[in-house]
Parts: structure tokens; sequence; C-alpha cells
């Protein structure tokens, strides 16, 4: 086409844009973007920066014909931060250590519970809902954190990649409506409250504790490690002694 | 009222607990808090694979980063945090990809939805529960309850 003497050529640019790192990082930040601002105009928890984010780009995706592997080549850039992130998370462990050392049996009794919990009725349920074995095996290992779940999908016969997009789900739940669940039902120990998100909604529940308070911040953090290490124990023990 | 006063003076700790200025980046001896994160990073990751344990290298990571900083004793602003507490901030952005990755599968969603539906919330619904029950039980009378 030709404009004003210049030949546009919008083939090759938008070869080059596909290609390009460029496009996923401009649309994760600018989905993030937009789900804070929401989040900060409306005050509301249903609009989750993650949830928001996914709302907003997996129709550009589809509209603009950007496949998911086109769009980890710059998201990809993004989620390899995941890891320091985690890391990072010894820092409300350390402000609030006071706390966390007098509250070692509570913290371990809170997360084998709900963790154990977790798995049994993550298989019964899906059974309940007419699910497959491999649909109850993939939801089973979906409170860990991602890159235990996925590894315990692996393990047991589940679908790896389903159960990442659970486990991002039951996050993104715990983000949403944890609080509101906690309030309902009269639980309003800072600390068994971290104790509870961490158990089963991990790094984005924990996300939310940390803007409740450093206090529930800090035992979801914790439990969010500990929920991890009790899952990748439960769940192949469950499966050999038949209670899942 | 009272709850969007509580939530008012909540949002104000939390601006005083996390917000960093350019300012603090303008130092550049901030930049230590990013080096000492992803060193521990590191080393968790080899240390599980040199071991063969099976468990993520980044857990291990913040185990050691705890270690240091246990040792160290820093302050809030001190240069070891800075560079957490601005990705602790912001974390939610790291899990977006992820979360977009839901389109991969979203056939296979849509045809199972009720089990997954089902599954999900349920489970997620008694875990909560029971893990905030038994755990507010033990913590009850310990008189240290912040």
């Amino acid at each position: 086409m030709t404009m004003l003497g210049f030949e546009l050529q919008g083939r090759e640019t938008w070869d080059w844009l596909q290609a390009s790192p460029l496009l996923g990082v401009t649309l994760t930040f600018g989905g993030y973007a937009a789900g804070r601002w929401l989040h900060a105009k409306t005050g509301s928890p249903l609009f989750q920066p993650v949830l928001v984010a996914m709302v907003l780009i997996i129709p550009v995706l589809g509209i603009s014909g950007v496949s998911y592997s086109e769009y980890l080549r710059g998201a990809g850039y993004i989620s390899f931060w995941l890891g320091a992130a985690t890391v990072a998370l010894a820092l409300p462990l350390h402000f609030e250590w006071h706390l966390i050392r007098k509250a070692a049996l509570p913290v371990a009794a809170g997360v084998v519970a709900g963790s154990l919990v977790s798995v049994v009725a993550a298989v019964l349920f899906t059974e309940i809902g007419g699910g497959t074995r491999e649909l109850q095996l993939t939801m089973s290992p979906k409170a860990a954190t991602t890159p235990v779940s996925i590894a315990l999908s692996t393990e047991i016969g589940g679908i790896p990649a389903l159960t990442a997009a659970l486990t991002i789900l039951a996050g993104i739940t715990g983000a949403v409506c944890g609080p509101w669940v906690l309030d309902r039902i009269g639980i309003s120990d800072l600390r068994a409250r971290g104790i509870a998100m961490g158990t089963v909604s991990h790094g984005i529940g924990t996300a939310r504790a940390l803007q409740q308070s450093q206090t529930e911040g800090a035992f979801s953090a914790l439990c969010m490690g500990l929920s991890a290490i009790a899952t990748s124990v439960i769940v192949p023990v469950a499966l050999a002694w038949g209670l899942a | 009222m009272r709850k969007e006063r509580n939530a008012a003076l909540a949002a104000g700790r939390n601006e005083r607990e996390v917000v960093v200025s350019t300012g603090d980046f303008a130092n550049p001896t901030r930049i230590v808090g990013l080096v000492v994160l992803l060193g521990c990073q590191l080393m968790g990751e080899v240390a599980v694979r040199l071991t063969a344990f099976d468990f993520p290298g980044a857990v291990v990571g913040m185990l050691l980063f705890l270690g240091v900083l246990r040792l160290v004793k820093p302050n809030l602003s001190s240069n070891l945090v800075v560079a957490p507490r601005l990705m602790l901030k912001h974390v939610n952005l790291l899990f977006i990809p992820a979360g977009v990755g839901i389109v991969v599968h979203v056939n296979r969603v849509l045809d199972n939805a009720w089990p997954l539906a089902v599954g999900l919330w349920g489970s997620w619904l008694v875990g909560l529960v029971v893990s905030g029950l038994v755990a507010t039980v033990l913590l009850r009378g310990d008189g240290t309850r912040p």
C-alpha cells in the first residue's frame, strides 16, 4: 500500500511484532496496570489484577491470532521473576519471626489438616461432579504452589498444564473470596487467616494477605511453603492408601 | 462506615510498609538486595538438582534468604530489603502469564466445566475452613494474639 510516498510494510511489521518479546511484555504490563487501576478505582476484591489482566489479554490474543507460545516469548521474561519473588517471601517471615516461632504447632496442624482435606476433597468433589479419574488426579495437587503442583500432576498421571491453570484459579479464588469467607466463619486472628490463605491459595492468596496486614502475609507465605511440602507427601500417600 | 475507615487505615498502613520511592533506587547500593535474592535462588536451584531432591529450588532459596536476614537483621529501609519489597508489592504481575495459559485448555475446561468447578471450589472452601478453624483453636488463649 502506498501512502504519502511511503511503502507501508504491514505484513512484515506484524510478523516482526509477533516474533518479538515486546508484544508479550507490553500486553502483560498493560493488563496489570489496568487491573491495578480498576482495583484502586472500585476498591472491590473482585477486580484482582491477575483476573482483570487475563480477561483483557485472552481476547486480544484470540482476535489478533497470536498463539500462547508466541505470547510467552515476551511474557516468559516476566514469569521468570516468580522464583525470585518466592525467595523474597522470606522478608515478611523475618519481620514477623517473633510471632511465627511461638506458633509452630498451630501452623503445622493448620497446614497438614488443610492440605489433607484439600487433596481428598479435590478428588471426591471432582468425582461427584462427574469428572474422570484423570481429571480427579489433575485436580488433587492444585493447592500447592505452581512448580510443585505441576511436578506432582506429572508424577501421578494428571494433565500437568491443566493443573497449572487450576492452581492459578485456586489462587485467584483465595484472593477474591478468601477474606470474605474467613469473615463469615468468624476467623479474625490474623495468624489463623494467614495460615488458611497460604495453605489453599499459595502465592496469589499470599499477595492478598500481604495487602491485609504484614502478619497475615507472613503466616500465609510460611504456610504456602509448608503446604507445598505437605501436598508433595499427601498426594502420593493418599492415592496409595486409597483415601483419594 | 467503620469498614471504610478500617480499609482506609489498612491502605495507609500498607503504604508505609511497602512503598518504595524511586529515590531508593537512585542509590546504587540498593541493587545489593536483588543480587542476594538471585544468589539465594541460584543456590537453592543448584542444591535441589545436586541432591536430586524433588522440591522447588525457589522455596529452598527462600529458606536461605531467611537465614541471611536472621543473621544480618536489616531494618525496613536497608539496602538488603528494598528490592525484595518492590518485588513483593508487584508479585501479582508475575502470575499473569501462567493465568493466560488457560487459553490452551479452554476446550477441555468448557467440556468439563461442572466437575472442574465443583472440584476446585468445593475443595478450596473446605481446605480453607478446616485449616483456619484448626489454627484458630490451637492459637486460642496463647496470649500473644497480635
